[in-house]
């Protein structure tokens, strides 16, 4: 006998098969403004700019464009690489776009990360990032600074409907992430410090 | 309470000061999540429902296990099981032996300190870094976690300062907070960068797509499973839960709880590998489906590992972790310890508690904690003989009015020599932390009769 075999057995024998599924939590009112979300960046330790109006072209063609741009500055510049589509939405400006089959340690050097989300949160400044919109998964983790933009007009207020929202990419991707504020640590007791070792800054930047 | 408790306790917060900082520490994290919660206005319907679905899944949960299984393997993952910890321990050597990996990374994993897995991969040549910045810390110290989401929360900056200057050189034993960080991220991200293998836990996993959920506030777990090839997830089988949806739940309820933030910083979802690497999830069971069986005590299997139930315990906070002598400390450890703390687990543990039921009122899925430990005294009274005899001469004498009076003729004698601290005083040791009550003064029938006929009373009083 395997010990799969085992175990399922042990657990099958103390399943009870009582209780059953409470179905699905309808969670109360919430708010989904850009407001919203904004406040609850700021508390996640982000920063909420925007939103910017965006179309297509170069990047000082446009609001959204010429305000990543001006944060690339502001941050001291560096080497700044954007996700595919970050890049898309931005148009060509001051950033790399990241080649999908980049050796990820290829990235250790990035001084700023810019990637789009598909939804953002309301209530905790969680930003939805399906593994279409960051194929180089690392980008998001080794950068010093970090650049999210999110589509103002998918905001939902919580997790429950945000969950919905990108159900589809949640059982089909290989990789997901909420990501809300910089990386953080309390582990030296009494302190709490920005920049453990992902992003130091995250900029959450809205558009429509 | 046991004397192991008493000592282990006194070793890691040997003074008032250290309790003291301790207990503000633990009781900072209680303060903040009541903050959170307080934003969230169905919070006691979203404990309630996280029950009910930890509840079904523990009734379910073979089903779940294949379903996981199932739905895993075909997004690219390989699931091993293990029955113990041993078991798991040899499954994570092979995978990393046969890929000729000698240097390994690994965030935070309550499940790997339970196993003991990494004295058993440097045994066999392979180098294993924790890279949670507080599990680093303790690697460094050679110390266990004290606590279940702040693993060094027993320790001082000057401890880390002074540990640091030590064990890694080029940083001041007096260098600020900030410095530490900044010298522990550059020394990890080297060895993230030279890693073969990221070793993961999971705080939850889905069974509904066979994606497991790995949540921190440093980013230590993405950066250890994006740069390897390989990722291995170790995890106990109760992790499973049905759906994403409740997901979002579990989502919801976790990090207010645990620290007081509304989510934590990262929290990602790994459904199979990526194109070109490797995904293996080992599924441990090592006690806990005996646990399961267990009518009275299975609810304790539904901790989803916040920490609650440890930051507003009275006894957890001014003891420390390290008293309980167990990997997951507090109340939780304590309430499934007998089943899951191995044969060394303390046997007295159930009463290191003020039964206040404040772990109760917090815990995120509703776990009885208090009543839990409660039914644990009455399954296995596992104090000693002082103790038990003390309870069988309380009982003769509360059925006997006779002894009753001259049990309490006797205390109310000894009572000034019971009060004073000391050597040969036979409660010093309890006394080592507590203090009497000042001396009741006559009893009750002693004034009755006094009252009624002062003379007599007065050859009887004293
Ligand atoms: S028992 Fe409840 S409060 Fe304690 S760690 Fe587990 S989930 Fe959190």
């Amino acid at each position: 006998m395997s010990a799969r075999t085992r175990i399922l057995a042990a657990v099958r024998a103390g399943a009870l098969r009582e209780r059953a599924h409470p179905g699905r939590f309808r969670p109360g009112p919430g708010d989904a403004s850009w407001d919203a979300l904004a406040a609850a960046v700021a508390g996640s330790g982000a920063e909420a700019r925007g939103p910017f109006e965006r179309r297509e072209g170069s990047a000082e063609a446009h609001e959204l464009g010429s305000e990543v741009a001006f944060l690339v500055t502001r941050w001291g510049g560096g080497r700044s690489v954007a996700a595919p589509d970050a890049a898309r939405l931005l148009g060509p400006g001051p950033w790399e776009t990241v080649s999908v089959d980049a050796d990820p340690a290829s990235l250790a050097d990035v001084a700023i990360g810019i990637v789009s989300g598909a939804v953002a949160v309301a209530e905790n400044g969680a930003v939805g990032i399906p593994a279409a919109f960051a194929p180089q998964r690392a980008l998001l983790f080794l950068c010093e600074r970090l650049i999210l933009l999110v589509d103002a007009g998918n905001i939902a207020s919580q997790m429950h409907i945000a969950t919905e929202a990108v159900g589809d990419s949640l059982a089909a991707d290989a990789h997901f992430s909420w990501i809300a504020g910089p990386s953080k640590t309390a582990d030296i007791p009494g302190t709490v410090v920005v920049g453990a070792h992902g992003p130091r800054e995250v900029a959450v930047v809205g558009f429509r | 309470m046991s004397p192991g408790f008493d000592r282990r306790a006194a070793r890691v917060l040997p003074d008032a000061a250290a309790v003291e900082r301790h207990d503000a520490g633990a009781w900072h994290l209680r303060a903040q999540r009541d903050a959170a919660v307080a934003q969230v206005g169905d919070f006691e319907e979203l404990r309630s429902h996280a029950s009910a679905i930890k509840a079904h899944t523990l009734d379910h949960l073979d089903r779940y296990l294949e379903e996981f299984e199932e739905q895993a393997r075909d997004a690219g993952a390989v699931v091993h099981w293990a029955e113990a910890a041993d078991d798991h321990n040899q499954i994570v050597y092979e995978l990393l032996r046969e890929r000729g990996v000698v240097r390994a990374v690994k965030s935070k994993s309550m499940l790997t300190e339970e196993c003991g897995l990494n004295a058993f991969l440097e045994a066999r040549g392979i180098e294993v870094v924790d890279t949670d910045l507080g599990e680093r810390i303790l690697q460094l110290a050679k110390e266990p976690p004290s606590h279940i989401v702040v693993p060094a929360i027993h320790k001082t900056r000057a401890d880390v300062g002074r540990l640091f200057s030590e064990k890694m050189g080029g940083i001041s034993a007096e260098a600020p907070a900030e410095q530490l960080v900044e010298h522990a991220r550059r020394d990890l991200r080297a060895r993230f960068l030279g890693a073969q293998a990221g070793i993961t836990g999971a705080n939850f996993a889905v069974a509904q797509t066979g994606s497991i959920v790995v949540c921190t506030n440093e980013g230590n777990a993405d950066l250890g499973t994006s740069l390897p090839p390989l990722h291995i997830v170790c995890m106990g089988i109760e992790k499973l839960i049905p759906t994403h949806d409740d997901l979002a739940v579990f989502l919801r309820l976790l990090a207010r709880s645990a620290t007081g933030q509304a989510i934590t910083a990262y929290s990602t979802v790994h459904t199979g590998p990526v194109t070109g690497r490797e995904l293996h999830v080992v599924l441990v069971d090592n006690g806990r489906s005996r646990l399961l069986a267990d009518r009275a005590h299975r609810q304790s299997l539904a901790c989803i590992r916040c920490g609650a139930c440890l930051n507003t315990c009275p006894v957890y906070r001014r003891s420390g972790g390290h008293a309980y002598g167990l990997t997951i400390p507090g109340p939780i450890g304590q309430a499934q310890s007998p089943v899951l703390g191995g044969l060394g687990a303390d046997p007295e543990l159930p009463f290191a508690s003020s039964l206040c039921g404040s772990c109760s009122a917090v815990c995120p899925v509703r776990i009885d904690l208090h009543g839990q430990l409660l039914a644990w005294r009455r399954e296995r009274p596992g104090y000693g003989w002082i103790a038990r005899l003390g309870l069988r001469l309380a009982a003769a004498a509360f059925r006997s009015a006779t002894l009753y009076r001259l049990a309490a003729r006797l205390l109310r004698a000894a009572w000034p020599r019971l009060s004073r601290p000391g050597r040969f005083n036979p409660a010093g040791r309890w006394l080592s932390s507590r203090e009497l009550p000042p001396h009741p003064g006559p009893g009750f029938r002693e004034q009755f009769l006094r009252r009624r006929d002062p003379d007599v009373a007065s050859t009887r009083t004293t």
